[in-house]
């Protein structure tokens, strides 16, 4: 995949820390400046994508083409400050926050940031309270979307899962924060470290130096190979059940097993229909 | 009327027969509410995004192409490297095009490559250059490697792994009973066999092929050190996986069974014309506990160490198809991680399906 890098987005200074005044002013600044690069970065990417430009396609033929922005790869801290939404809500649909960890299966309106931005562009003054209480109710701040501005652009879709992120870093780290408290529970963390420290290489598998709890900083790169040996470990760990444990500890190997099964996945370079639909049982 | 009574009481079994899915399918949605009410603490944003992601690849392809990891990493090939090389006066240009013209070239020298690979010579514009082409991959060979010094016969090759010479003739002989006969084939006849030159290694290498991919190989090492020290530490005798049977033996294992590796050597059939080479190890068997099915209650597959019957056996290299990763779990049992690599995650595949409900609850 070609590379490009296009602009170096400037460091804002840090809040001093001196009144809740300055620091929103200054809060508000940065916004503003980091929309003002954005809006930059992305102009000749708005009029080609109006006009399109004459391009060599690869058998050799020149087409008028039409470039368009499909993809913005960042995480989702990022994300939500340039689209302009609460940091703990999905970027794709308008998911009430209490319900993040509900029914898989239950299906949510999509964010359509567009309308936001119509709806926040040509109020009444008498609508303002309403739509700013809408704008609440969602999360969504007025009008801070970077990408509302370009054409022929959904800037929901450009929103990307991300491996790296949203499982490794962030689901993986939670899952061991759970599977902590389970072996704490019963006892078993140092079976759990005796087989931490037994595991064999592998081919493509870099076996982990320290002990598990002395590790205290993980890298993308560690916490895959965690996944990929997690559930084996626990199973050597969980082996032996009395009649009370049987029960958390099948479940807790299962929630694991079904985590690590969906990761891996999501790894496939190409997909049918099936895998898709393990995916989903996974969930 | 005792006969309207049997009807009616038959009736009502099947009724409840009927119902009972029913009732067990409100009861977990019950206790599945339950759990979200009173033991959740899924409640951020990464678990639900999840729920994406299946339609994100109906409508964009692979997920694996869209990961940061790209990103995270062009902060040290285009910021940190860029600025390195740049004089650090308005570095921010320089950081800028160092990494453009890497890139342009890289490009330049892939498509080439990708151009050569499809017919014969190619002609680079401009320049009048020719490229040669490249032969297409090939699959690689299992190779043997680390001669062994002192193991030119087969008493010898006992005598170093600590073997009783008639339990190895015999196996040997079992191996040359079941393979087809042709040419090359080693005579089965002890007295015959003995005299026969054998090599003994210590390593073999196997191609295992990578996951969706057709000319990508991993090479996985097998090795076997005997009795020796591997690097100052104790002896290694790695395992293997061995495609023997069917899928009907051993189900979920679709017929591999984990071995440990005793022994590799080549044993040349001088006494034929043909003075074919035979490329043979000598393995333990591991028993898979449970019928080689998942166990249930705790998920993976775990084999054993045999505890009765013959436990060694001959197999030809080529049979074996890899290395299998395991965790030891206990004394001499091992737990098979089918979750180490994406191949075996897609060969070793729990035929169990799992309904999300009964997943969590059963």
């Amino acid at each position: 995949m070609p590379i490009l890098v296009l602009a170096l987005l400037p460091v804002p200074p840090k809040f001093n820390g001196q009144s809740a005044c300055a620091n929103e002013a200054q809060r508000q600044t940065n916004a503003d400046v980091l929309r003002a690069v954005f809006d930059l970065v992305l102009v000749p990417l708005k009029q080609i994508a109006r006009e399109g430009t004459v391009m060599d396609c690869a058998e050799g033929k020149t087409r008028l083409c039409f470039p368009i922005l499909s993809a913005w790869i960042m995480d989702h801290a990022e994300h939500a400050a340039l689209q302009g939404i609460g940091s703990t809500l999905c970027p794709k649909c308008e998911v009430p926050g209490e319900e993040l960890g509900g029914d898989p299966r239950q299906i949510y309106e999509t964010c359509d940031y567009i309308l936001y931005r119509e709806k926040a562009l040509r109020h009444e003054p008498a609508e303002a309270a309403g739509i700013a209480e809408s704008f609440q109710w969602l999360g969504v701040k007025i009008g801070n979307n970077g990408f509302t501005g370009v054409d022929r652009v959904s800037p929901t879709d450009l929103h990307k899962p991300d491996l790296l992120h949203h499982i490794y870093l962030g689901l993986f780290k939670h899952m061991m924060e759970w599977v902590e408290g389970v072996l704490k529970k019963h006892k078993q963390q140092q079976a759990f470290d005796d087989a931490w420290k037994e595991i064999p290489p592998y081919p493509g598998f870099r076996v982990p130096k320290k002990a598990y709890h002395e590790i205290t900083q993980w890298q993308g790169q560690e916490k895959r190979n965690l996944g990929r040996c997690i559930s084996a470990i626990l199973a050597s760990a969980l082996r032996n059940p009395d009649s009370s444990q049987y029960q958390d500890f099948k479940r807790a190997l299962k929630s694991v097993s079904a985590l690590a099964d969906f990761t891996l996945m999501a790894q496939y370079r190409s997909h049918t229909p099936d895998t898709l639909s393990y995916m989903e049982s996974y969930l | 009327m005792a006969d309207q009574c049997a009807k009616e009481v038959h009736y009502r079994i099947f009724a409840n027969c009927r119902r009972l899915p029913d009732q067990q399918r409100v009861e977990r949605s019950d206790r599945r509410a339950y759990f979200q009410l009173h033991e959740n603490h899924f409640n951020f944003m990464k678990m639900y995004y999840l729920t994406h992601f299946a339609s994100h690849v109906r409508r964009f392809g692979s997920i694996s192409i869209y990961s940061t990891g790209i990103g995270e990493l062009a902060h040290k090939d285009q910021i940190n490297d860029g600025y390195r090389r740049s004089n650090k006066n308005e570095a921010a240009r320089e950081i800028l095009s160092h990494y453009r013209h890497q890139h342009a070239l890289g490009i330049r020298l892939r498509s080439i490559e990708a151009l050569s690979k499809v017919g014969g010579v190619i002609v680079v514009e401009d320049s009048g250059m020719e490229m040669p082409t490249v032969p297409n991959r090939r699959t690689p060979d299992r190779v043997l490697k680390g001669h062994m010094k002192n193991t030119s016969t087969l008493t010898e090759l006992c005598t170093a792994l600590d073997i009783h010479y008639s339990n190895m003739m015999e196996e040997i002989l079992c191996f040359i009973r079941h393979t087809a006969a042709d040419d090359g084939q080693l005579p089965a006849d002890a007295a015959e066999l003995r005299l026969l030159p054998i090599e003994g290694f210590a390593q073999l290498q196997i191609p295992v092929p990578d996951f969706q991919e057709t000319d990508w190989f991993q090479i996985h090492r097998a090795r076997c050190t005997e009795q020796k020290a591997f690097r100052n530490r104790i002896s290694r005798n790695h395992l293997v996986w061995v495609q023997i049977g069917g899928e009907a033996n051993y189900r979920d294992l679709q017929g591999r069974v984990v071995l440990r590796l005793l022994a590799l050597f080549k044993i040349r059939n001088i006494l034929s014309e043909a003075a074919a080479v035979h490329r043979l190890a000598l393995v333990r068997i591991l028993d898979p506990i449970n019928g080689g099915r998942f166990h249930i209650p705790s998920g993976p597959i775990r084999v054993g160490n045999q505890i009765n019957g013959r436990d060694m056996q001959i197999v030809s290299i080529g049979a074996v198809i890899g290395q299998p990763q395991v965790i030891p779990s206990g004394k001499k049992q091992w737990i098979v991680d089918h979750r180490i690599d994406l191949r075996i995650f897609n060969e070793i595949y729990s035929i169990i399906q799992f309904n999300s409900v009964e997943y969590l609850f059963c």
